[in-house]
């Protein structure tokens, strides 16, 4: 029986993964473009990213998916569930992902860009070159535990058909009856998931820091 | 505006759903707080394993899960167990155990924060165990741990949402009512965006305020 | 405004040399730098020394405008910028910042980069040399500074002193005319920072121009042909190093070097 529900319950392991690493990557992205924009000289440019992001993160995650999922098609935008979960978790994760770059970009001494100034790299270079790589190193714990934190909302797909863990839990919370262990089986899945990316991310910052220790 | 008015038909509906949220809301603070405190101090019992061990416990699964999932986990399991509630209160108890699991590490931190030279001298003026803890240790504790503890409340508020699930009347259940009866989703749902919206940023100015209060002692002019 | 030449006599215009006229500073009302000059020839090695406080930083990071002047002109090696209303053009700045080299107290050395490619980088970005190019500098670079064996090293390993070579040999593979140190051994220890400081020395017996802040009275009088005595945003006095040292002429001079001397 315990099998059964584990089965049944792990198929939607993949769509949780899914969700949780597109959504990342594509927040990720669109992050870097806003923190570009709330740093920027142009005035205009930096009140947009501002509002975005102070927007975006005041709304709860469920409101944002049933906006996409539920209002869109008004505007002829009818997304599936899939991807009106990505689109929702990529809106959110792109704002919470500027604030932790933010704080990265914060801590590289004001020595580093000196020393790029003194030596004539123009400000692109600088950013690229020398300002990005240190940003993302001592970002990166800040942004694994964000992932967890993603991970977890990404349980609300369920809310709107995504068939993911959370939904199978449900599923056969429903027909088997069997409600606690469909869902004590549900969490595990989600702590394990949770657990490999927390010892994955602690490798790879360790090996970083032994390798450079970050100005 | 067509759509401002739309909006001011609904309100009526609205609010009931709003003063629910918030209602969970407060009760799950209320509750999970001092909760949370007390997982902290059973996790720093080193002379009691066994309630490190169940502190441990509560909090990594209470943190470990999504809420959700937390959510349904009691929505579906207690009335097996013969415990019939009603869902605000399954919230409750959902939303509460949440809370006090982050909280807890908040509250931790912010023990282990307070300076080992305050405990000594708490001792050495004869303020030791508890009344020592009660009045020295804990206020400085508290003080610490507050701005972050502010941030969780607003959290809360929005994890209230998610009690639409297991039908709690709070305020996405009231949209997702208007909406399958009016159709008009988009409105419906940029309505109830700006209402968590504006309430989670006048929350969020109020942190703001009571973090300035707070370190007002520690301003040297 | 008196200008004071060096010990040679030579034409201002010559590549390697410095002039600067009337170069100040403010913050509204607060003057940090007033009414400096310095006119340096090609191949001279100035100390500037004087009390915290004085402005000596400021004036150093004036001349490749890491900090911005409000007033005078600074001509480096064939750049001219005259500081003013107006932010001066974009070219003339990077001109200013191609014939000047920087060494800085915190080394500044890039962590994430092998000792290498710190090196290798701003060659192929400003000056647009090949890999092969920059390596091949690069490592003649690390020869002269004693340290060919770290190239693939990263910066975290080094010693201090080390990295300090390092940010010079950096600085260097710019072909600088014009060299600007910022209390280069202040953040070392003296044993340590003697490596560096003999670096320093077989650059300005190899002819490069130096301007030196610095702590270290010793390299100011051993090496530079000039010391420079700044205090309170001004030049208190400016003269060849032995006489400057042994008989200053300003009483503030005479102050400072007493409280640094008699220890």
């Amino acid at each position: 029986m315990i099998g059964d529900i584990l089965l049944s319950i792990s198929q939607g392991i993949g769509l949780t993964l899914y969700v949780t690493f597109a959504s990342l990557i594509i927040g990720g992205a669109i992050g870097l473009l806003l923190v570009a924009g709330a740093r920027s000289p142009i005035r205009i440019v930096r009140a947009v990213a501002t509002l975005y992001i102070n927007v975006v993160r005041v709304i709860p995650p469920i409101t944002w998916l049933f906006l996409i999922y539920f209002g869109l098609p008004q505007f002829a935008l009818r997304l599936s569930t899939i991807e009106a979960a990505i689109v929702g978790f990529s809106l959110i994760a792109s704002a919470f992902m500027a604030e932790i770059y933010r704080s990265g970009l914060l801590s590289i001494p004001d020595g580093q860009r000196e020393a790029a100034h003194a030596l004539g790299l123009g400000s692109l270079t600088t950013v690229r070159h020398i300002v990005t790589p240190q940003a993302f190193r001592v970002a990166l714990p800040a942004i694994a535990t964000y992932a967890i934190g993603l991970l977890k909302d990404s349980a609300l797909a369920s809310t709107i058909g995504v068939h993911e863990i959370t939904y199978y839990a449900q599923q056969e919370a429903r027909q088997t009856h069997e409600g606690l262990l469909s869902f004590i089986i549900a969490g595990a899945f989600y702590i394990i998931i949770s657990l490999i990316i927390a010892v994955v991310s602690r490798r790879v910052d360790i090996t970083l820091r032994r390798k450079i220790g970050v100005a | 505006m067509d759509m401002l008015n739309q909006w001011l038909e609904w309100l009526p509906d609205m609010a009931p759903g709003l003063a629910v949220s918030l209602q969970l809301t407060g009760l799950s603070l209320l509750f999970g707080f001092p909760l949370g405190l007390l997982f902290a101090v059973m996790a720093e019992a080193r002379k009691f394993p066994p309630l490190q061990w169940i502190s441990f416990l509560f909090v990594e699964i209470g943190r470990g899960l999504p809420a959700l999932v937390l959510l349904y986990l009691l929505y579906f399991s207690l009335p097996d167990a013969g415990i019939t509630l009603t869902s605000l209160t399954t919230a409750i108890i959902a939303l509460s155990w949440n809370t006090g699991a982050y909280a807890s590490e908040y509250f931790r931190a912010g023990l282990a924060a307070v300076p080992l030279g305050q405990k000594e001298a708490a001792i050495t003026s004869g303020l030791t165990g508890f009344t020592g803890f009660r009045l020295i240790v804990l206020p400085q504790a508290l003080r610490i741990s507050t701005p972050p503890l502010a941030g969780l409340a607003v959290l809360v508020f929005q994890a209230s949402a998610l009690a639409f699930v297991i039908a709690v009347p709070e305020l996405m259940s009231k949209a997702y009512q208007i909406a399958s009866i009016t159709f008009e989703y988009l409105s419906v749902y940029i309505l109830t965006a700006v209402i968590y919206g504006s309430i989670t940023l006048i929350f969020l100015a109020l942190v703001r305020v009571l973090e300035w209060r707070l370190g007002r002692h520690l301003q040297r002019n | 405004m008196v200008f004071s030449f060096g010990t040679r006599t030579s034409p201002i215009a010559l590549s390697g040399a410095v002039l600067v006229s009337g170069l100040g500073k403010s913050y509204g009302d607060h003057k940090v730098l007033s009414d400096v000059n310095l006119a340096m020839d090609e191949g001279e090695v100035v100390s500037i020394i004087g009390p915290s406080g004085a402005g000596k930083s400021t004036f150093l990071r004036c001349l490749n405008y890491l900090e911005t002047p409000t007033e005078g002109t600074i001509t480096i090696g064939g750049a001219r910028v005259t500081a003013g209303e107006k932010r001066p053009d974009k070219a003339s700045l990077n001109h200013l910042r191609r014939v000047t080299g920087m060494v800085f107290q915190s080394f500044n050395l890039f962590p994430h980069l092998t000792v290498m490619e710190n090196i290798t980088l701003p060659q192929r970005k400003v000056l647009g040399s090949s890999k092969a190019q920059a390596e091949e500098v690069a490592e003649r670079l690390l020869q002269r500074v004693g340290l060919p064996e770290k190239a693939k090293q990263y910066p975290a390993r080094l010693s201090g002193g080390q990295q300090q070579r390092i940010a010079i040999a950096r600085a260097l593979a710019l072909n600088p005319k014009v060299m600007l140190f910022d209390e280069p051994t202040s953040a070392l220890d003296p044993e340590i920072g003697l490596e560096v400081l003999s670096v320093m020395r077989d650059l300005a017996d190899e002819g490069m121009t130096m301007l030196v802040v610095t702590h270290e009275m010793h390299f100011a009088r051993d090496v530079s042909d000039r010391i420079m005595v700044m205090g309170n945003g001004g030049v208190l006095e400016i003269g060849p190093s032995e006489q400057v040292m042994s008989q200053p002429q300003n009483e503030r001079t005479r102050q400072f070097l007493k409280a640094v001397l008699d220890r």
